[in-house]
């Protein structure tokens, strides 16, 4: 049995950047991808269900993405993940959308009937918030989202889900089942060097749509009409000077608003 | 002729804000004629329909749930309340909740999904959605494909509520049957300690670039040498510095300060959604490209610890 944690190598963009000439995407080459921060506490939490003996299973991840997606992949391997599977073919735009993904990232779960599907609670750059528990719907799984804590035994999972304002939410759900983590429900480790070089040794299988049986066309996702950088909404007042000059200044700033 | 339906955001036997923010982003969905349904999935749902006083909601429906109403309650009666009102878009307040909900919602239903929209233009062939990527760097429209519902979730405080009107009587729906794979075991209240910082006139607040842990005393140290309460960014609160109730932004509380005072915050989007009701912003931070600049009213580039540590002597004397 499996537990499979779906991750992203998500963008981050240069403070300087220019979009693409399609107007679709910021231009590449001020792109830089890595592994999404939710993932990382995603895969920690696989590790710990092992380490703790809950889960004697094997960790393997699976992302959508192009070549670029691999160093992401690989950094999860090297986190102690025994395996990973990338989906990809060239068809597949840059910029996937919420439901395609997750419909790939099930048809890939479809396939080794994970006893745990883990998740980040969203991406840090499109920021959906919506992969895993789409995915869980395509797969009808029992799913919670933005996960804090989970327990685990082979027949039911507890997890506290996070709600707004510090509220916390405690269910039970029948296994198998689909988390999405927040950050904070654990420290994710860092990869030591020795596990960084054994990490490129790990088998990474790519397959793409066609063999999964899944046509990203037939799925009902809205079109991309056009990216642009949005107004700014007016820029600060700045402040200069010494850190006490600054201080001085807003003092002034707080008691004059505080007393209006 | 087009009909939407809002989920109610609800918590604890009352309507959130986030109701009213659903509602007019489903208007705008519906369009001016089409008819507009709020859908309210709670337990005892009646005294929440009552309060629901919302000009242009034709249809107040509502499903009684479980004492803690789990995401696939939520998911049966919307799938449920869609396809009676043959509903083209299903809107919900991007939040936990919605998060919950919404995708699993579209693909119960074939729909379309676009979440955490900012801001919806109608188009002669279609709505535009807007939302953000990259941290807010770059804005993205989207349209909405034809022939299928669209299921939405709208980010806190983008979007206008409706004006007061009386609510239509509610149309009680049949509750759906209790999914066993679910059992909800309790919630659990934040550690408050008394403390409400959605009430504080002067919030100050910390973030990562304060750097060390001990360097939050100094932050705590200018919050009471100046009356105001101390406030968080999430990472604080996941390194377990500052309790989750004073925690800031989309996953913490929504304020509105006279002034928040933002030491080492960089202002992602989801900590600026919980500052938008802010009087005057100050930012500290030692980056000056940090996005928070882009919100505040004044800005320092400078080291948040000394800068808190010459407020704390100009307050001292």
């Amino acid at each position: 049995m499996t537990v499979l944690v779906a991750i992203k190598a998500v963008a981050t963009v240069d403070e300087e950047f220019e979009l693409a000439d399609d107007g679709l995407d910021v231009a590449p080459e001020f792109v830089e991808r890595e592994l999404n921060e939710w993932d990382s506490y995603a895969v920690e939490a696989a590790l710990r269900l092992r380490e703790s003996g809950a889960l004697d299973e094997e960790i393997v991840l699976v992302t959508v993405g192009d070549e670029d997606a691999e160093e992401a992949l690989r950094a999860g391997l090297a986190m102690g993940a025994d395996r990973a599977v990338r989906v990809w073919d060239d068809s597949l735009p840059g910029v996937l959308g919420p439901l395609a993904a997750a419909r790939l990232l099930a048809a890939v779960a479809a396939e080794m009937s994970p006893s745990l599907v883990l998740c980040g609670a969203q991406s840090a750059d499109a920021a959906y918030g919506a992969t895993g528990v789409a995915l869980a719907a395509y797969l009808k799984l029992p799913h919670a989202a933005v996960v804090r804590e989970l327990s685990y035994s082979a027949d039911a999972i507890e997890v506290t889900r996070e709600l707004e304002g510090g509220l916390l939410q405690r269910l039970r759900l029948r296994t198998p089942a689909v988390l999405t983590v927040q950050t904070g429900i654990n420290e994710p480790r860092y990869a030591t060097l020795r596990a960084i070089k054994q990490a490129e040794a790990k088998e990474l299988d790519l397959t793409d749509p066609a063999s999964l049986g899944v046509a990203i066309g037939d799925l009902p996702e809205a079109v991309l009409d056009r990216v642009y950088v949005p107004a700014v909404e007016g820029a600060a007042e700045m402040l200069e000077g010494t850190p006490d000059e600054v201080a001085a200044r807003i003092a002034e700033v707080v008691e004059r608003e505080m007393a209006a | 002729m087009s009909s939407a339906i809002a989920v109610a955001d609800t918590r604890d036997g009352e309507l959130c804000a986030g109701t009213g923010q659903a509602l007019a982003a489903a208007r705008l969905l519906a369009g001016a004629d089409g008819s507009l349904a709020l859908l309210i999935v709670a337990p005892e749902p009646a005294g929440l329909a009552a309060a629901a006083s919302f000009e242009g909601v034709e249809r107040i429906l509502t499903v009684e749930a479980g004492s803690g109403t789990l995401p696939s309650e939520v998911v049966a009666a919307a799938a449920s309340a869609a396809r009676e009102t043959a509903a083209a878009a299903i809107v919900f307040a991007h939040g936990p909740d919605a998060m919950a909900a919404a995708p699993a919602l579209a693909v119960e239903l074939g729909a379309a999904l676009v979440t955490d929209v900012t801001a919806i233009a109608a188009g002669g062939s279609g709505s535009l959605l807007t939302r953000s990527l990259y941290g807010g760097k770059v804005a993205a429209d989207l349209a909405l494909p034809a022939g299928v519902p669209a299921v939405v979730t709208v980010r806190s405080g983008s979007f206008t509520p409706p004006g007061e009107a009386t609510p239509p009587t509610p149309e009680p729906l049949a509750a759906p049957d209790p999914d066993p794979a679910y059992e909800h075991l309790g919630y659990l209240e934040p550690e408050s300690g008394n403390v409400d910082i959605t009430r504080a006139e002067l919030l100050v607040a910390a973030g990562r670039g304060i750097g060390e842990r001990e360097n939050l005393e100094q932050i705590e140290a200018v919050a009471a040498a100046f009356g105001g309460e101390l406030a968080a960014s999430r990472p604080l609160v996941d390194a377990g510095w500052v309790p989750a109730s004073r925690q800031v932004g989309q996953s913490g509380r929504t304020v509105e300060p006279k002034v928040y005072l933002a030491f080492g915050i960089s202002g992602a989007v989801q900590h600026l959604a919980g500052i938008r009701d802010a009087g005057v912003v100050i930012a500290v931070n030692s980056d000056p490209e940090a996005p928070i600049f882009r919100v505040a009213d004044y800005g320092a580039v400078a080291d948040a610890v000394e800068v808190a540590e010459g407020l704390e002597r100009v307050r001292g004397g």
